[in-house]
């Protein structure tokens, strides 16, 4: 575990130098993030704010889902975003092959050597703005219980973002080309949770809640700091087991990222 | 026991078969046929410790597949490899500390870093003592002449520059064995030499074993003791480079040199003409003839200002070996 923070920090120092080296291009970046995440903050609180009420909820509320998918997003992209989208390149490239010769787990090495994302900081601050407005607007009191239920909240929230970023990037083990039905599932289907799901038929709710399970992400936390009802008939406890499904999917990526891990050293891909 | 013992290795791909046009490429989307095929043979050897070995075999013969499965990134299909008792791609991460690897072009450098930085970040990654960490940078910088631009950013390199420094990084963590995939491809003369010189005093110093691959023979001659030729996955000769001439060397050539009068080439049935131009010509006896016995013969005839026995060159021998092997049975 000592080693696992040591290695962390190195690479960690080295990421830093390496995003600092282009000053323009990392400003450049963060200006165009901006742009485009207010775009779609602006578009999500005027289609709320004319009808008003959807579904009970106001737009104050539902812009609490966007904030919150937008600030885990920030969180765990800004880990796993080079990471999954370099991996086929490395594959192809063979440069993946050295992180099978390092006397670390290729995972950790690929993560760390793929470098922290800086870039995600506008994520984070425009996430940051979004959930003053929504908390401001829902007069959101910050007692003890609400503010820890927010944080690991969004730091479950993060681990499912993790885990969609890992698990699209299994995909490379088994063939060189992107692959669209993947990016439908993990890009799409996310988008159904900038909304409550309580206003979509059934089997999305079953879908976004035991299959892919993104309505941990917002849905479900906020229900419970928002007093929101869940689809009819789900236990009760779901919408406090972010953290629990966070850590659970985030596992289950690692698990199917080392079964393409095996794939590739048997066939070389 | 051997240092690192290979017994019997296999490896094969499955490739998928493509078809001609879209309406292949559309059939291929519902069903594909697969061909197997046998990228590795069969191939056993052993080296010893401190060994400098060349694995040599043309485009496609097997070679980055072997080194691939001795430095634990692939899997063997059938055989068995045992590097020091570890079994590479068994323990990976044991093996991985005691082998260092150059995988030819694709660099495992920072492109927008100096070297210095990550020289730093493999002392953590290997977890080199700092003592041993310094000693290991001021050895291998001066070694491969790397002082002027270990502090540059890697982008602006030459080729010739971050071979080095692969190779550098390679060996920080003082590695037992060391696998290298075409280290000399595309360098300048100077680089290779350089290299080259570099490679032979880390096996003497170190005691470093050495797997290199490569398509020159210059390699080969300036810095291995033993050669293994593999071609279409197949082991084709394994032993010293004396054994590798006596075997396939057929002869020495002869290089005349002329000054001013120039002589005819009386079309000879003993004699075969390589290489004509201005001022010399190479010739190859056909028949059994000692060398000493073939330049009375050529003196005689031609008078030639200066005369060279050739010994033919291991780049002719491979070329033929290949061509033998490859000859319809």
């Amino acid at each position: 575990m000592k080693n696992f923070w040591r290695l962390f920090s190195s690479f960690f120092r080295v990421a830093l130098r390496r995003e600092m080296a282009y000053r323009g291009t990392f400003l450049a970046g963060i200006i165009g993030q901006w742009i485009s995440y207010g775009a779609a903050f602006l578009s999500i609180y005027i289609v709320v704010s004319n009808f008003d009420v959807l579904d009970g909820w106001n737009g104050a509320e539902v812009l609490m889902l966007y904030g919150l998918s937008v600030m885990s997003y920030a969180v765990g992209a800004s880990f796993f975003f080079n990471f999954s989208k370099g991996l086929s390149r490395r594959i192809r490239s063979g440069e993946f092959d050295g992180s099978l010769t390092k006397p670390v787990h290729p995972f950790i090495h690929e993560v760390f050597s793929a470098g922290y994302n800086i870039g995600y900081i506008s994520h984070f601050t425009i996430s940051l703005c979004i959930m003053t407005v929504s908390l401001w607007g829902i007069s959101f009191r910050p007692t003890l219980w609400n503010v820890l239920f927010l944080i690991s909240a969004v730091l479950g929230a993060s681990l499912i973002q993790a885990a969609v970023l890992i698990a699209s990037s299994v995909i490379s083990f088994f063939t060189v080309g992107s692959n669209p039905v993947a990016d439908f599932l993990v890009w799409d289907m996310k988008e159904f949770t900038n909304y409550p799901i309580t206003i979509f038929p059934r089997g999305i709710q079953f879908i976004l809640t035991f299959i892919l399970p993104f309505a941990f992400m917002n849905f479900y936390p906020a229900s419970v700091l928002l007093k929101k009802d869940i689809p009819q008939g789900y236990p009760a406890i779901l919408p406090y087991l972010s953290p629990v499904v966070g850590v659970a999917v985030f596992f289950l990526s690692i698990v199917l990222w080392n079964w393409g891990l095996a794939h590739y050293k048997s066939t070389g891909s | 026991m051997s240092f690192i013992e290979v017994k019997n290795l296999c490896k094969e791909y499955r490739i998928v078969r493509s078809e001609k046009g879209i309406g292949g490429a559309v059939k291929s989307l519902f069903h594909r046929e697969y061909i197997v095929k046998e990228a590795v043979k069969n191939v056993s050897f052993s080296l010893d410790k401190g060994e400098v070995v060349g694995y040599i075999g043309p485009n496609g013969a097997g070679k980055s597949t072997t080194i691939k499965i001795l430095s634990g990134v692939l899997l063997p299909t059938k055989g068995e490899v045992k590097i020091g008792n570890i079994i590479p791609y068994e323990n990976r991460k044991e093996n991985a500390k005691r082998i260092g690897v150059v995988f030819g072009q694709r660099s495992q450098l920072y492109w927008d870093l100096p070297i210095s930085d990550t020289f730093e970040l493999y002392e953590s990654l290997y977890g080199i003592p700092r003592e041993r960490f310094r000693q290991n940078c001021d050895f291998f910088t001066e070694l491969l002449g790397m002082k002027d631009f270990l502090n540059q950013p890697v982008r602006q390199l030459s080729l010739g520059q971050k071979m080095k420094a692969n190779i550098a990084i390679a060996l920080l963590h003082d590695p037992e064995v060391l696998y290298l995939d075409e280290p000399t491809i595309g360098l300048d003369v100077t680089s290779k030499k350089v290299l080259r010189d570099a490679l032979k005093s880390i096996n003497h110093e170190r005691k470093t074993t050495i797997v290199l691959t490569t398509h020159d023979m210059d390699d080969i001659e300036a810095v291995c003791q033993r050669l293994i030729m593999i071609d279409q996955g197949q082991k084709l000769f394994d032993g010293s480079l004396e054994d590798f001439r006596l075997k396939y060397n057929d002869g020495f050539m002869l290089k005349l040199e002329f000054d001013g009068c120039f002589p005819v080439w009386q079309e000879e049935g003993d004699y075969e003409l390589l290489e004509k131009t201005e001022h010399h010509w190479i010739l190859k006896p056909k028949k059994d003839i000692t060398s000493k016995e073939a330049m009375i013969e050529l003196i005689g005839k031609y008078d030639p200002i200066n005369l060279y026995v050739q010994e033919e060159r291991i780049e002719d021998i491979v070329r033929r070996a290949y061509m033998l092997q490859n000859l319809p049975v």
